[in-house]
């Protein structure tokens, strides 16, 4: 388990969020589940994000999350909450999910990420720090 | 916990393949000289780093997100094909997810692997 610290966008700090990696709990479960038995990675809200399997805290799709999570900080200060707003979405493709795509817009990323890996040159729009789990 | 139960059986009964599928996956050059390495068969674009190439000097090491091969169940495979600075090729294997797995998701880059052709 590990945890990001001062998520920011260089613009508003936007505070923690904790990250599960090889997450064998019920949440990794159903990650796992829900990722047809895969390597998959969910948000959870504003503040979990869970892998079933390794990641990295260098791996581009730390910041696709944290779009996710950014997402949820706002849907949930409207009153919504996030993974139903995301199954309410869920019609198509992963690459055409309006939320999928935010998350990928929000982090400087191509539209379709994580279809073709990290784009050449890719510095991600977020700063965070990374601290193991005490 | 519990607030989110309602939203994740939710999430479980709309259909499967939610989330962001794949897994990190670590490159590294463990050669004496610079090398330019490749990601083949993953149906990359330019403008990828798997396509237009990463280059390492000596003991550097890349972190990119993999979505190819997807776990045990798909027989696909990514071949990783390195350069040196003329252009020949120093190192090509390619990787089911099974052996991927075996070598913890790092990949060493050394010389006298070019077993692609």
């Amino acid at each position: 388990m590990l945890k990001w610290e001062r998520i920011s966008n260089r613009m508003t700090p936007t505070g923690t969020v904790e990250v599960r990696v090889n997450d064998d709990g019920p949440l990794g479960w159903i990650v796992g589940i829900v990722g047809g038995g895969n390597p998959n990675n969910v948000t959870f809200g504003p503040n979990l994000i869970v892998s079933n399997y390794n990641l990295d805290p260098r791996d581009v799709v730390i910041s696709h999350e944290i779009g996710h999570m950014l997402q949820a900080q706002m849907l949930e200060r409207l009153g919504y909450n996030y993974l139903l707003s995301y199954v309410a979405l869920l019609t198509g493709s992963h690459a055409t999910h309006p939320m999928e795509q935010d998350a990928n817009r929000r982090a400087g990323l191509p539209p379709d990420f994580p279809d073709n890996g990290k784009p050449s040159g890719y510095v991600s729009p977020f700063i965070y720090q990374v601290r193991g789990h005490p | 916990m519990w607030r989110w139960i309602a939203p994740v059986a939710a999430l479980m009964l709309a259909a499967s393949c939610i989330g962001d599928p794949g897994y990190s996956l670590i490159v590294q050059n463990s050669t004496r000289a610079r090398v330019t390495f490749y990601v083949d068969g993953v149906n990359a674009r330019p403008g990828s780093a798997f396509a237009d190439g990463v280059t390492l000097e000596p003991g550097a090491e890349d972190v990119n997100h993999w979505v190819i091969p997807a776990g045990d169940n798909d027989q696909r495979k990514a071949t990783v094909r390195a350069v040196n600075s003329a252009g020949s090729i120093v190192y090509c294997h390619r990787f089911g997810f099974a052996e991927l797995r075996d070598l913890h998701f790092h990949i060493d880059l050394r010389g006298g692997v070019a077993d692609c052709s």
